[in-house]
Formats: structure tokens, C-alpha cells, sequence
């Protein structure tokens, strides 16, 4: 494991994340973010942890995994900082340090995708929910009717 | 004499609802030829990209590659996904040397090859773009307009996000503007770069009700007949997701859907059957 210091360091040299010192804290990414009200801190309020210095904080935090990619924040910001592409870093970095909460769940989602890119190189909608589902049955029996209409409809691939 | 164009389709385009059969009904009556790129793969979507950023340039580096090997520099895709994807991995490589070494001695275990200059010169895409700026005009005014539906566009967060590559980042125009060529009446409204909540629907099941609950108000309150959409998981958050909520139900339709009522094609070779959200005869 490495310690603060080394992942402050590996921080540094990220260029992509070096833009975070651009910001002036205008809010305009968390005013722009469609699931900001979710999250535990907005993106400004997480640009501003890293910015003091905790930014263990901000990588524990379901914010950057929340993001939903939509890059309204990126396409928004006056000082032109890529957010999205930061939350992006800063998710591999919590990966790579093993620093995500068990609780959160968009990365057993993304881990069902990734496997099965891996070892098919095509992905199927149904094959991630089986295996999102069984670290988290409850989210996909609720989705079970849904799934009845949907290969009714023979939208269903295995 | 027909345009022809190297297609990427993407995951979902199997199981999407109508997406294909639309897709080749419409491009077969406009004289428009999809060449499938043999052997893709994914792209990864947001998911890879999360994980593991040199596997996420990886898989748009290997489509690169497919499309380099048949002399294209040019990759069509229907998916918003698919084709951020591809950008984001055509940027990164073209920053990145190092990485783009690594990608090329991996490429060269299934002998394909990819140039700096080759990645500089691809072009990414959207079906639409091609319908709009390639296919002539008067292409899409053969059908006899017998339906005379109103249409709401929506084009979903990614289309031209983040550096309005195709279009205004905030207030696209390229679907009005393909509503207007099939004939149709294009309804204006507030939501149609709104995200739709894209793979956070099955964890966040509640949170993304409420944006796609947003949408469908947005746009039902212009009174409009149905949406046109032009990405798979948009049509699929926003066609799912309307029975958690208790709201007038909107019929999401394909913009190749669209195109194919407009242009007065067999309905059933739309594919309008796989809709969750059925479409009523106008």
C-alpha cells in the first residue's frame, strides 16, 4: 500500500489533474451536474478538498462516482478545466489504491462491464445486470418485470 | 450512385428497440450502404474508461486499427456512447506517446498497425451527421407525409459535449434540422441535452427516475406526439423508465424510426413493435 504521501506525489504529475489549480470555485460544475444532489460533496466542494489537501477525502467520496459522464460541467466551465476527465482520473487513482468504500455501488457495475469486454470484447445488457445482480440482487429482482416486457419484445441478448 | 461508410454499431444496437431494422429500411431507401467493422469490439463506454484508462484507449485504438486496415479513416456509429468513446481515445493517443507505443506492440499480436498520423486524420461520426449533411435533401422528401406527427427532439448529454465537435454544446440544432427535412412538425423544448442518467439507471434506480421524470415533463408540456433520440441507452432509460412514474405516456422513437414514418416506409419495417411505450397510429 502506498502511503498519503506517494499518492500526493503520483497526484502531481498528473497533468490532467494538475488543471484542479485553475479553479476558482465558481460552482458552476456542481450547479450543472444532474446528480449533484446525490452526491456528498459537488464537484466544486471536491476540487476544494483536493485543493486543501485531502484528498484522500475526495476519492473515498461517492461523488466521483455518481458523475454520470454527461460533461456538462466540462463543457461549462469558464476556466475550461476538463471535470469529467478529471472525476475519470481520480476514479482510477481510488481503484488503484483500493480507496472505494464498499457501499458504493457504480464500481461492481463497471467491474460486471470490464470483465466481459475483457474476455469477449462484446458486452451483453444482460449478462452485467447477472452479475452486477449478484452483489446486489435487490437492484436487479426489481428491475425483473422490466426485464419480462424487454424479452417479450426480443430485446434481450445472452 | 450511394454513399457508403464504415459502421460501427456498437453493443447495444442488437437489442435496441428498432434500431437496426430502422437503420437499414431507412439507409437501404436513401441509397445509403453500412459496412460493418469486421470483428469490433466494445468501446468500453464510461465503464472501462473508470477502471482502467490504457484498457479504455486500448479498445478505440483497436477500432482505429480495424478501420485503418480497410483504408478507412472515416467510423460511423448510431450510439453517443460509442462515439465519445472513440474521441476520448483519439485525444488521449494523440497526447500520449508513450501509451500509444504500448497500444501499437498490442496491436501487433493481431497484426494490425496504427499511425500517429492515422489517428490524427480519423474522423468519428454520428448516423445523423450523415443523413443530414451527406444524404441529398431531396432524398428525404420522397414519402407522401401521411403521418403528421409532432416531433421533440432529444439528443441526450453526449452528442456534442465536450468540445461541441458537431454541434452547439447546449442548444444542438442537427435533429430540428432532420425533423424539418422528413416534413414533420418539430416541437420545441427545454430539455434536449438533459441527461437521461445512463448506466447509473440499475444502481441509482431512484435518482435517474427523477431525471428522466424531468425530461418527460419537459417535453410533454410543448405537447409534443413523440421524442426522437439518436443514442440506445437514451432511448432505453427514457422508453424503461416511464412506468415508475405517473405521467401521459410519450412514445420514444429512434430518429431512423422517424425518418421511416416520415417517409412514409412499411411501418413494419421500423421495428416500432419493440417499444415499451407503444406508438399510437397519427
Amino acid at each position: 500500500m502506498e502511503t498519503r504521501q506517494n499518492r500526493i506525489t503520483a497526484f502531481e504529475k498528473d497533468s490532467i489533474l494538475l488543471s484542479i489549480n485553475e479553479c476558482i470555485q465558481c460552482g458552476t460544475c456542481s450547479g450543472s451536474c444532474p446528480l449533484a444532489d446525490e452526491m456528498d460533496h459537488g464537484p466544486r466542494e471536491v476540487f476544494s478538498l483536493i485543493k486543501d489537501g485531502f484528498l484522500e477525502k475526495a476519492l473515498i467520496s461517492n461523488t466521483i462516482w455518481l458523475c454520470v459522464s454527461c460533461y456538462a460541467c466540462s463543457s461549462r466551465c469558464p476556466r475550461e478545466i476538463p471535470v469529467t476527465d478529471i472525476i475519470y482520473s481520480l476514479r482510477q487513482m481510488a481503484v488503484k489504491h483500493g480507496l472505494v468504500p464498499k457501499k458504493i455501488k457504480m464500481p461492481h457495475l463497471f467491474k460486471a462491464f470490464d470483465r466481459q469486454v475483457r474476455s469477449g470484447k462484446r458486452i451483453s445488457e444482460a449478462r452485467i445486470a447477472f452479475f452486477y445482480g449478484l452483489r446486489h440482487p435487490g437492484d436487479v429482482i426489481q428491475a425483473l418485470p422490466l426485464s419480462l416486457k424487454l424479452l417479450k419484445r426480443k430485446r434481450v441478448e445472452l | 450512385m450511394g454513399l457508403s461508410y464504415l459502421f460501427f454499431p456498437g453493443c447495444s444496437y442488437e437489442t435496441a428497440a428498432g434500431y437496426r431494422e430502422s437503420a437499414e429500411a431507412v439507409c437501404s431507401a436513401v441509397e445509403v450502404e453500412l459496412e460493418e467493422i469486421p470483428e469490433w469490439n466494445c468501446c468500453g463506454a464510461s465503464a472501462v474508461f473508470s477502471l482502467d484508462r490504457a484498457e479504455g484507449v486500448w479498445l478505440a485504438a483497436r477500432l482505429a486499427a480495424l478501420a485503418g486496415r480497410l483504408g478507412r479513416l472515416e467510423i460511423v456509429s448510431g450510439c453517443n456512447g460509442c462515439i465519445s468513446a472513440l474521441k476520448k481515445g483519439k485525444k488521449i493517443l494523440l497526447r500520449d506517446k508513450g501509451l500509444l507505443e504500448q497500444v501499437r506492440e498490442r496491436l501487433k499480436k493481431e497484426s494490425l498497425k496504427l499511425d500517429q498520423a492515422d489517428i490524427k486524420e480519423l474522423r468519428v461520426r454520428h448516423l445523423l451527421e450523415v443523413f443530414v449533411h451527406d444524404v441529398p435533401a431531396q432524398s428525404w422528401a420522397k414519402g407522401s407525409f401521411h403521418c403528421k406527427f409532432r416531433v421533440a427532439p432529444y439528443y441526450g448529454c453526449l452528442f456534442s459535449r465536450p468540445d461541441g465537435e458537431i454541434d452547439d454544446t447546449e442548444h444542438p440544432m442537427l435533429l430540428e434540422s432532420f425533423i424539418r427535412l422528413l416534413g414533420l412538425d418539430v416541437v420545441e423544448h427545454s430539455m434536449g441535452t438533459a441527461c437521461c442518467g445512463a448506466s447509473h439507471s440499475l444502481p441509482h434506480k431512484t435518482a435517474v427516475s427523477g431525471l428522466v421524470e424531468r425530461v418527460i415533463r419537459g417535453i410533454q408540456i410543448k405537447n409534443a406526439d413523440l421524442a426522437a433520440v439518436i443514442c440506445p441507452l437514451c432511448q432505453f432509460n427514457l422508453d424503461s423508465i416511464q412506468a415508475n412514474f405517473d405521467l401521459p405516456p410519450l412514445p420514444i422513437l429512434y430518429f431512423t424510426q422517424v425518418a421511416g414514418l416520415g417517409m412514409g416506409l412499411p411501418v413494419s419495417s421500423l421495428g416500432l413493435n419493440k417499444l415499451l411505450v407503444p406508438l399510437k397510429e397519427g
